[in-house]
């Protein structure tokens, strides 16, 4: 016992012996889990780093692909220009009416949905097979279907309208609030799946002893929803807010192929706003000043996200 | 004992580390390697990389290429570049050395942005000099819109300029005739809207419905500047007559079009219950494909009604034009001269593309047989003008769009007419005053 504990404390403390080596091999795991995740380092300093880097200066220069003369530096008159007197915060505004409108159509219809698919029912795999194929189409072909179906000469809403011997003819495309509602219903239509997938996942991993002891003491459906499932689902739900608040700051894919931006500005988000001016207008330091602006009033969600998935 | 056992553990450890270095290693050079990989240089003498976009010009293109490269053993290579993202993947490439393309296709409306952006070769003095492509039977307007500050920096491939199109069962059985006025123009828009047709097909849309009104404004003798300078006409009075024209028609117009542009006009001209638009030559091949359209041989081209002897109409087209970065410029001129040569119009129409608007070709019976539309596009070419090429022109498209079709969205009844072109035409004005701010060469 005592050569052991001896042997146990010569280990642990003594020095000299085995307590330099392994520093050495401490020093040598260090360089080789450096060696082992350099070149990670190196890729994501090129492809995220590198990138921001650049933006940021370019978003100080008068950079223009079009421009005969060499690029120079102006300092913020981008973004006094572009952010601040701009169009931007119009555009701010419909980007959080599209990422306001499509949170409050995703999360409650994607939490029947997942409450609908958690119950024994037949069928469910079809179900399930369905509900997920909008979230593998590709959102530009999403786009210009529902622009077709939206059309108000040759589209399914005219022959619907048609079929209900409305006499209005329906230009959802032409009338700015329509436009809009129009961009919510098909980026909810999208990502519906991905928040059902997403929260009957978290509806699996609730106890089911919860619900049988909740329903012992006689709890009622919304008792249960409010007092269990949804408590009991909050990060799950947190990160699905996070992760579809991010997807839809950017969107740029429907508003490009179902409205371009119209009727008007009236759907002219930050993604679209960026893209007029890099690749309509070729103004890069105006576009970059535009995507940085982006960058950092997205800074609290970025911050939101980082607290949800660390919870 | 001990000590042995210590190294055998050192050596087993750095035996175990030398072969995840070794990965990294080998990792570390294929990612340098292969990120090197992709900057070596294309086109040499002997190939030449063409960027097209997709349309029936770039289809006669590449049904010519296989003769030429049989002829010149010059290998020619098509990258299709998508129309949204062309000049600015075209002016992308020409900033790197050896990248630029060799043989570039782009629409007029590109042309200051390419040739500014120093994308574009000169190629006036090899035009001029070239006996096949017989630079002499081009309409002097029809040079200029390949121009540049005077500097040819492309060959027209195709002049597409805005003509009247109109219905010819519709205006048959209405017994209307083809307007040459503004003022018959909008009768027959009543007419056949009192019909139940569509009287008119103009675009309203947020990206390029400018075009259009633009096309009113010149046709009525209007300009976007006054003169040569950069000072904003659109509150001139033609301009403002133009554009109560133009939104008067909004009720008549369907819908479709009403959200878009050109594209959008075609189709609902195509549906056959629309009288009359005016629109360019290059929809043609759409209008009259019966896979795609129900009125082949029922429609008919004119000149565009005008307010007097000032208006003019647009010139659009696809132009062509020599890489400035082309590493084999000879072997891309080649190719030029080769497909745009005279005797080769043929192949363009064959393929449903519109030509070049050659003088020769009002002469030309057979062309004339299959394009029956020629002498409006020859006669709108010669009173055609293009719009101020500055590089601020996309700009100010977008720009006039989005006010224009902030307008439509109001439909403003008739009464309301004059006070909704005027509150669009200053509106437009200041626009534009803010776009060509410090700019005084227009």
């Amino acid at each position: 016992m005592a050569t052991a504990l001896a042997k146990v404390t010569s280990r642990a403390g003594a020095p000299g012996g085995q307590a330099p080596r392994r520093a050495q091999g401490g020093r040598a795991q260090r360089w080789a889990g450096a060696a082992l995740t350099g070149p990670v380092w190196v890729l994501l300093a090129a492809v995220i780093l590198a990138p921001l880097v650049v933006a940021i200066y370019t978003s100080l220069t008068n950079d223009n692909l079009a421009a005969a003369g060499p690029t120079q530096f102006v300092g913020g008159q981008n973004y006094h220009s572009q952010v601040l007197q701009g169009s931007f915060w119009q555009s701010a505004g419909i980007t959080v009416i599209i990422m306001a409108g499509s949170l409050l159509v995703q999360i409650p219809v994607g939490y029947v949905l997942a409450r609908a698919l958690l119950h024994p029912l037949r069928g469910r795999a079809a179900f399930r097979a369905v509900i997920a194929l909008p979230m593998m189409l590709t959102p530009v072909a999403v786009g210009l279907m529902w622009r077709f179906f939206a059309d108000p000469d040759l589209g399914v809403i005219r022959a619907i309208a048609a079929g209900l011997h409305t006499s209005s003819n329906p230009n959802l495309l032409g009338t700015p609030w329509e436009a809009l509602v129009l961009i919510v219903v098909v980026n909810s239509w999208i990502n519906i799946p991905f928040v059902t997938l997403v929260l009957l996942a978290g509806m699996i991993g609730i106890e089911q002893e919860l619900f049988e002891a909740a329903a012992v003491d006689g709890a009622g459906w919304f008792q249960v929803e409010r007092r269990i499932t949804i408590p009991m689902l909050g990060p799950a739900l947190a990160a699905c807010c996070v992760l579809r608040m991010a997807a839809d700051y950017r969107m740029f894919d429907l508003v490009y192929t179902i409205t371009q931006g119209g009727p008007g500005t009236s759907t002219l988000n930050l993604s679209m706003l960026a893209y007029q001016q890099s690749m309509v207008y070729f103004e890069i330091g105006r576009a970059c000043a535009i995507a940085v602006a982006m960058a950092i009033l997205a800074l609290p969600a970025y911050w939101l996200f980082a607290k949800v998935t660390r919870a | 004992m001990e000590q042995s056992a210590s190294a055998a553990r050192r050596s087993g450890r750095a035996a175990r580390l030398k072969v995840p270095l070794a990965v990294v290693a080998v990792a570390t050079a294929a990612l340098g390697i292969a990120a090197c990989s992709g900057s070596g240089s294309h086109g040499g003498g002997n190939s030449i990389t063409v960027a097209v976009s997709a349309s029936p010009s770039a289809t006669a293109l590449e049904a010519l290429a296989p003769a030429f490269e049989k002829k010149t053993g010059i290998k020619v290579s098509f990258v299709n570049l998508p129309y949204a993202q062309l000049a600015a993947k075209v002016l992308l490439s020409s900033r790197e050395p050896g990248h630029g393309y060799d043989v570039i296709q782009f629409d007029s409306p590109m042309l200051a942005s390419l040739a500014n952006g120093g994308a574009l070769a000169d190629i006036g003095p090899q035009a001029r000099r070239s006996a096949s492509y017989d630079y002499a039977d081009i309409p002097t307007q029809v040079q200029q819109y390949a121009q540049y500050h005077g500097t040819t920096y492309a060959l027209p491939l195709s002049t597409e300029p805005y003509i009247l199109w109109y219905n010819t069962r519709l205006f048959s059985k209405l017994g209307l005739k083809p307007p040459t006025t503004w003022p018959q123009y909008v009768n027959d828009a009543k007419k056949l809207s009192a019909a139940g047709f569509y009287g008119n097909d103009s675009g309203f849309g947020s990206q390029i419905g400018a075009y259009y009104w633009l096309e009113t404004i010149y046709l009525y003798g209007g300009s976007l500047f006054s003169g040569s300078t950069c000072t904003p006409a659109l509150s001139s009075p033609a301009a403002q007559a133009a554009t109560r024209t133009y939104l008067s028609l909004l009720g008549s117009t369907p819908a479709t079009a009403v959200n878009g542009g050109g594209n959008e006009m075609t189709t609902a001209f195509t549906q056959g219950n629309v009288g009359q638009m005016i629109n360019a030559t290059g929809y043609y091949s759409i209008m009259a494909d019966p896979s795609q359209s129900k009125i082949p041989g029922k429609f008919a081209g004119a000149l565009p009604p005008t307010a007097g002897p000032q208006g003019h109409t647009l010139l659009f087209g696809w132009l062509i034009g020599i890489g400035k970065n082309s590493s084999a410029p000879s072997s891309a001129w080649k190719f030029l001269q080769f497909a745009l040569a005279k005797s080769n119009t043929s192949t363009f129409i064959a393929k449903g593309a519109p030509p070049a608007a050659r003088t020769s070709l009002l002469d030309d019976q057979a062309a004339t047989k299959q394009l029956p539309y020629l002498p409006a596009l020859i006669g709108s070419a010669k009173i055609g003008v293009h719009l101020p090429y500055i590089t601020q022109m996309p700009q100010i498209i977008t720009s006039l769009s989005q006010l224009l079709s902030q307008a439509a969205t109001r439909h403003p009844a008739a009464s309301q007419l004059g006070q909704a072109a005027n509150a669009l035409t200053s509106a437009a004005d200041s626009s534009l005053k803010s776009i060509m701010s410090g700019v005084d060469s227009c």
